[in-house]
C-alpha cells in the first residue's frame, strides 16, 4: 500500500459565491415579502374590523377600563372642581360638533394633568385631553379641531382598526422570530414590518384631519383657528421636524399646517374665545 | 465510487491511498418547516421536515466527499465516518470523512 | 435611525475584518498543506504494513475559529429561507482543516511517517445571546507512527 500525496483541490466544501451578492438577494427578497405580508394582513384586519358592530365595541371598552377609578378620590379641592367643570365644557363642545346623522357613536372626554400637549382617542370613544394642550391653543376653534380631529378617528373606527392590526402583525411576527436564533434577525423582521405598519398609521391621521376639519365647519361656518394647535406645536423647542416622515406615525406637521392653512383661507370668519373657565383652571394648576 | 466503513474490502487489495478526504455541508429548513416542526412539539409524531433536512445533508457532504476522492484519482473511500453538529439553530451541520484509496 | 447605523456599520465591519482573516488563514493553510503533505493521515485503524520498531503516540490539534456579525446575520436569514448556510461553510472548512493541520505538524514534530485512526469532533461554544453560537471548536486526534530513532 503506497502513499501518492495529492492536493486536494478547493472549492468543494465551500461555495463560490460572493457574499455581499447573497447578502443583497437575501436582504431584498425578505424586505419585499414582508412588506406584502404586512401590508396583506393589515388590510385584511382593517377590512374584517368594520364588522364588529359599535354597540360590541363600545360595550367591551366601557368606561372604567381607562379611569383611575381605583385610585381612592381625596377631598375635592380647588382643583379637581375645576376640572370637574372644564370637562364638562369639553363634553359641550363635543357634543356641538358631533355629526348627527352618524348615530351610535359615543364620546367621553377625560382631562389630564400633564405639561405635554396632547390629545388622543380610544377603542370606545374616550377622548383625552392633557392640560398642557390647554395651554398652547388660543380660541375654542383651536380646541374644537383638535377634538374633532380626535372624533373623527372614531368615526372612521381607527383605534379599533390599529388595536386589531397591532395585534395581528405582533402575532406573526412572534411566531416567525420565535423559530429563529438571533436577535438580529428578528429584529431586521420586526422593523421592516413596523416602518411598513407607519405608512398605514399615516394615512389615517391625513383622513382624520380631513374629516375633523369638515366638523369643524359644520359647526362653525368656517375653518379660521384650525391649525392653531400644530402651529404651536411647531413653535415647541422639542419640535421633531429632523425626522423623515416614513420613520413616523403622523405626516409631517408642516404639511398638516398648509392643509388647515388653504381650508381657512377658503372659508374664513371670527374665532370664538376659549372658555373663560380654562384660563381659571391653567392658573391653579401653575399655582399649585 | 465504493464507499464502506470498513477497513479493509473482501476480495480486493487496496494499492495506493491518498490521505484523508471530507465533505462537509450546513443546511437550514426554511420557516414553515420550523413552525410545523413547533406544533410537533406539542402534538408529537416524526418531525418529517428535519429528517428530511439532514438526510440531504448527509448526501450533500457525502457526495462532496466523494467528488474529493475523484479529484485525488481514487476509486473507494474506506472506513467512512459521520459526524452532526448543530452550527445555529434550525441549521444542521453534516461532515463525513474517510480514507481515499485505489483498489485493484 | 441610530439603531439602524450601528447594525450597519458591524455588519460592515464584520464583513471587511471577517474577509480579511478568512483569506489570511486560507493563504497559511494552503501553504502548510503543501509543507505537511509528505506525512499521510488515513482514518484506518490498522497501521501500514511492514513498519517495524515503531512508536504509536496520539497527537491531537484543536482550534476555535469564530463567527463574524456579517456571517451570524446571512445564517440567520438562511434559517428563515433555508438552503445551504454558504457563510458557515468556509468557517467550518477553515476550522477543520485548521485542527488537522496542527495534529499533522504535533506528529512531524515527533518524527511522524503516518497518522492512523484519525478522528475528527467537531461542537460549538459559547451560545452566545439566545441560541446562536459564537464560535466552533474542532478536535483532531490520531495515532501517530514514527520509527525508532537508532
Amino acid at each position: 500500500m503506497e502513499y501518492e500525496p495529492k492536493i486536494v483541490p478547493e472549492g468543494i466544501n465551500t461555495s463560490r459565491e460572493h457574499p455581499i451578492r447573497e447578502f443583497a438577494v437575501l436582504v431584498s427578497g425578505l424586505v419585499v415579502v414582508i412588506v406584502l405580508v404586512t401590508s396583506l394582513l393589515a388590510v385584511s384586519t382593517d377590512f374584517l374590523i368594520q364588522y364588529i358592530p359599535l354597540e360590541k365595541e363600545n360595550e367591551w371598552f366601557a368606561n372604567e377600563m381607562f379611569t383611575d377609578a381605583e385610585v381612592p378620590e381625596p377631598e375635592p379641592d380647588i382643583n379637581t372642581l375645576l376640572e370637574a367643570e372644564v370637562e364638562q365644557q369639553l363634553q359641550q363642545l363635543i357634543v356641538e360638533l358631533q355629526d348627527k346623522e352618524k348615530t351610535g357613536y359615543r364620546f367621553i372626554v377625560n382631562l389630564l394633568h400633564n405639561e405635554v400637549p396632547n390629545a388622543f382617542v380610544v377603542p370606545g370613544g374616550q377622548i383625552f385631553v392633557t392640560s398642557g394642550l390647554l395651554e398652547v391653543v388660543a380660541s375654542e376653534n383651536g380646541l374644537a379641531m383638535v377634538l374633532a380631529h380626535e372624533m373623527a378617528h372614531q368615526y372612521h373606527r381607527h383605534p379599533l382598526r390599529s388595536l386589531g392590526r397591532g395585534v395581528v402583525l405582533s402575532l406573526v411576527l412572534m411566531v416567525v422570530s420565535g423559530v429563529e436564533s438571533d436577535g438580529l434577525v428578528g429584529s431586521f423582521v420586526g422593523n421592516t414590518a413596523l416602518l411598513t405598519s407607519l405608512s398605514f398609521s399615516r394615512e389615517q391621521e391625513r383622513e382624520a384631519d380631513l374629516l375633523g376639519v369638515d366638523l369643524l365647519m359644520q359647526h362653525y361656518g368656517h375653518a379660521s383657528g384650525s391649525s392653531e394647535f400644530f402651529e404651536a406645536m411647531l413653535e415647541q423647542p422639542q419640535a421633531d421636524t429632523e425626522t423623515p416622515e416614513f420613520l413616523s406615525t403622523h405626516p409631517g406637521i408642516e404639511e398638516r399646517i398648509d392643509l388647515l392653512r388653504n381650508r381657512s383661507r377658503q372659508s374664513s370668519g371670527d374665532v370664538t374665545p376659549l372658555p373663560e373657565v380654562i384660563g381659571r383652571y391653567l392658573e391653579a394648576i401653575e399655582n399649585s | 465510487m465504493m464507499l464502506t466503513n470498513m477497513e479493509t474490502v473482501p476480495g480486493k487489495t487496496i494499492s495506493k491511498h491518498f490521505g484523508l478526504v471530507q465533505g462537509n455541508t450546513i443546511r437550514a429548513k426554511h420557516v414553515g418547516r420550523d413552525i410545523m416542526a413547533s406544533l410537533k412539539n406539542v402534538f408529537g409524531g416524526e418531525l418529517t421536515g428535519y429528517t428530511e433536512l439532514l438526510s440531504e445533508s448527509r448526501q450533500e457532504a457525502t457526495d462532496r466527499m466523494v467528488a474529493q476522492a475523484e479529484a485525488l484519482g481514487a476509486n473507494a473511500v474506506l472506513n467512512v465516518r459521520f459526524s452532526t453538529s448543530s452550527v445555529t439553530q434550525g441549521a444542521a451541520e453534516l461532515y463525513a470523512y474517510g480514507t481515499a484509496v485505489l483498489l485493484e | 435611525m441610530i439603531d439602524a447605523i450601528i447594525f450597519l456599520s458591524l455588519l460592515l465591519s464584520g464583513y471587511l475584518f471577517g474577509q480579511y482573516f478568512e483569506r489570511r488563514h486560507y493563504k497559511s493553510i494552503l501553504k502548510r498543506e503543501k509543507g505537511s503533505l509528505h506525512v499521510p493521515l488515513l482514518t484506518l485503524k490498522t497501521a501500514p504494513s511492514g513498519l517495524k520498531s515503531c512508536d504509536a503516540a496520539l497527537v491531537t490539534g484543536s482550534v476555535v475559529v469564530s463567527v463574524d456579525y456579517f456571517k451570524r446575520f446571512l445564517a440567520g436569514l438562511r434559517t428563515i429561507v433555508g438552503g445551504r448556510v454558504k457563510s458557515y461553510e468556509s468557517l467550518v472548512d477553515r476550522a477543520r482543516r485548521e485542527a488537522i493541520l496542527r495534529m499533522k505538524e504535533q506528529a512531524i514534530d515527533r518524527g511522524a511517517i503516518v497518522v492512523t485512526n484519525v478522528r475528527i469532533e467537531t461542537s460549538s461554544i459559547s451560545k452566545g445571546q439566545g441560541n446562536a453560537i459564537g464560535s466552533i471548536e474542532v478536535l483532531a486526534y490520531g495515532t501517530a507512527i514514527s520509527p525508532h530513532q537508532v
